[in-house]
């Protein structure tokens, strides 16, 4: 005890709370990041149903047998508007993603009124919101992130 | 591009807004919170207490020594353990956007193959097998917790089950 260093031990509180503080930070860094994945999850699967959606019709009427020239060329156009949809959440990409969505939708559209599968489109809002889930919305809390 | 920025900025304060709620309501993560370091584990009990139990003053010396561990302990205890709380609440902030960036693409993917799926089943005009998969391919059944290990991945090489079964029954 005569050699009680008083600089000592303020040291070793800091020591202490440092190493408390790493941990801690290092715990909620992870968990957040996890939190953060997650709700990536969510909106990603939410906002690439429309485009799976379109993908899937897109083929399918790649595959009619003698399509007018008219068609072809809505098509053409409704593959290049997909195609340059990126999946990854940076400013350029998703600029991009909103721009080509609308413009797709209206492509579908007049598409569909070709190929008489109008009743294929005219519900694919309330599809992807039931598909999707509203943003909030998650029917089973517990069993889903 | 305003318009985007605008729509960007709206899904990151969701994100965040949910965040919250998430942390106030509903959060096994939190739930099953173990300190993993020896903030609370190494001394649970003081080592003083025994010793001076004893009431015997031929034990002076050790008594006072081991009142040093103690309150050497306690310091280490009490600093550690407010080191942590401080820890907790500063995360470092780029990473609820970072988990958000590498989810998001996944995420589309499902996405994609999901609505893919359910296209080209309505073309069929099977009502009851899209209703079927309309059912199967739902947010909620896909991204259950129990398809993925505790990163969020699927496991190593392996395919989201429904939408390999949903494929097949495609082809």
């Amino acid at each position: 005890m005569a050699d009680f260093d008083f600089d000592q031990v303020l040291n070793l509180e800091e020591e202490y709370y440092n190493e408390g503080f790493k941990e801690g930070q290092e715990f909620s860094t992870k968990e957040q990041y996890i939190e953060g994945k997650e709700y990536g999850y969510q909106t990603g699967f939410q906002r690439f149903v429309m485009v799976g959606y379109m993908k899937g019709l897109l083929e399918s009427w790649r595959e009619l047998e003698n399509p007018s020239s008219s068609l072809e060329n809505h098509l053409n156009q409704l593959e290049s508007l997909i195609n340059t949809i990126q999946l990854t959440n940076g400013d350029e990409e998703v600029a991009i993603y909103e721009k080509n969505i609308s413009k797709a939708r209206n492509k579908l559209r007049v598409i569909a009124t070709l190929t008489k599968d109008s009743d294929k489109v005219n519900k694919l809002d309330e599809l992807v919101k039931n598909v999707g889930g509203s943003l909030q919305v998650s029917e089973n809390v517990d069993d889903m992130w | 591009m305003q318009h985007t920025d605008e729509a960007r900025d709206d899904q990151i304060r969701w994100t965040q807004l949910h965040q919250y709620q998430l942390s106030a309501s509903y959060n096994p993560r939190r739930k099953n919170m173990s300190c993993s370091g020896n903030c609370s584990s190494s001394s649970k009990i003081p080592i003083g207490v025994s010793i001076t139990s004893k009431q015997d003053p031929e034990h002076e010396s050790e008594l006072w020594c081991d009142a040093e561990v103690t309150s050497t302990n306690h310091l280490k205890r009490t600093h550690i353990k407010q080191g942590y709380v401080d820890g907790l609440s500063n995360a470092k902030e780029a990473s609820l956007q970072t988990g958000f960036d590498d989810g998001y693409p996944i995420g589309a993917q499902f996405g994609i193959r999901v609505g893919s799926i359910l296209s080209k089943l309505a073309l069929r005009g099977d009502i009851e097998t899209f209703e079927a998969a309309k059912r199967e391919l739902n947010i909620t059944n896909m991204l259950k917790k129990s398809y993925f290990n505790e990163h969020l991945d699927l496991p190593e090489g392996e395919d989201h089950p429904i939408l390999s079964k949903w494929e097949a029954i495609l082809n």
